[in-house]
């Protein structure tokens, strides 16, 4: 795709003859994405977009875009092997803008993972990433709906430092919830 | 979970209420959770139950904001 051709506009000719007052207060640039977007939303910092793509049922992309100057700035890849089947929707941010969180799913195995501004190597990454069903002591066996990008676990910042998440275990119908500390790696009030 | 949660039901979204220390969660066929964080400002949550669950609608919610902590507006279909 051509990106000067395809430079979406905002439509201030519906203002009419107050169209200049309009006219320079808003920018756009397309940014082409390599995989479709399941959700995107900008950091309360303002600095970046944060996006969800989906390649395929196996790799989901998280990515960040600078709002200054467009270029990517972070890419974590999610799933990737053969035995992956990741359901991925939404990234969660403190208040600050600058930590985030996604809890996802993959196979029947619920996982919760944090990260700051800076890529990471998959080493670090598996180190740093909680094993849900390991820490509360869960089979593998929850089974999510195909068509729905919704992994079956939420999580919501209540500090910079803790997580509080839960989730739906559908093989007993239990609801699950606790709260993670993301500097001690420890779960508490499960 | 109550009997109207079916293996197709799901947690949609949580949020975080500073105001009253609790995460407000709500499923996708209409069930919500408010749970007291213990993990901060322990006292003032000292007398609460560990969780109150209600069934605030028997339709499917969708996406969905919290509002000022306050009230919640909800894409739903039946």
């Amino acid at each position: 795709m051509d990106d000067e051709e395809h430079q979406l506009e905002p439509n201030i000719k519906k203002f009419k003859q107050f169209e200049e007052l309009f006219k320079y207060l808003t920018r756009s640039k397309n940014v082409i994405t390599q995989y479709p977007i399941v959700t995107c939303m900008i950091t309360y910092n303002s600095k970046s977009a944060v996006t969800v793509t989906k390649k395929d049922d196996r790799e989901y992309y998280v990515k960040m875009y600078d709002l200054g100057t467009y270029k990517q700035s972070f890419e974590e890849k999610i799933g990737g092997t053969p035995t992956s089947y990741i359901k991925l929707k939404e990234v969660e941010q403190n208040a600050a803008g600058d930590g985030f969180a996604i809890a996802y799913f993959d196979d029947g195995n619920f996982r919760i993972r944090t990260f700051g501004e800076s890529t990471r190597s998959d080493a670090d990454i598996a180190a740093e990433e909680l094993d849900v069903n390991k820490e509360l002591g869960l089979d593998n066996h929850t089974m999510p709906i195909d068509n729905f990008p919704d992994p079956f676990i939420t999580c919501v910042f209540v500090s910079d430092e803790l997580l509080f998440a839960n989730l739906y275990h559908t093989p007993t119908r239990t609801h699950h919830s606790f709260v993670y500390n993301i500097k001690t790696r420890k779960v508490s009030s499960h | 979970m109550p009997e109207k949660s079916t293996k197709q039901n799901f947690p949609y979204k949580c949020f975080y209420s500073e105001e009253d220390n609790e995460v407000f969660s709500f499923y996708r066929q209409g069930q919500a959770f408010r749970i007291p964080i213990t993990e901060i400002d322990s006292k003032r949550n000292e007398n609460k139950p560990a969780y109150f669950l209600e069934q605030i609608i028997d339709k499917d919610l969708g996406q969905m904001y919290l509002v000022n902590g306050k009230a919640l507006i909800a894409r739903s279909s039946s």
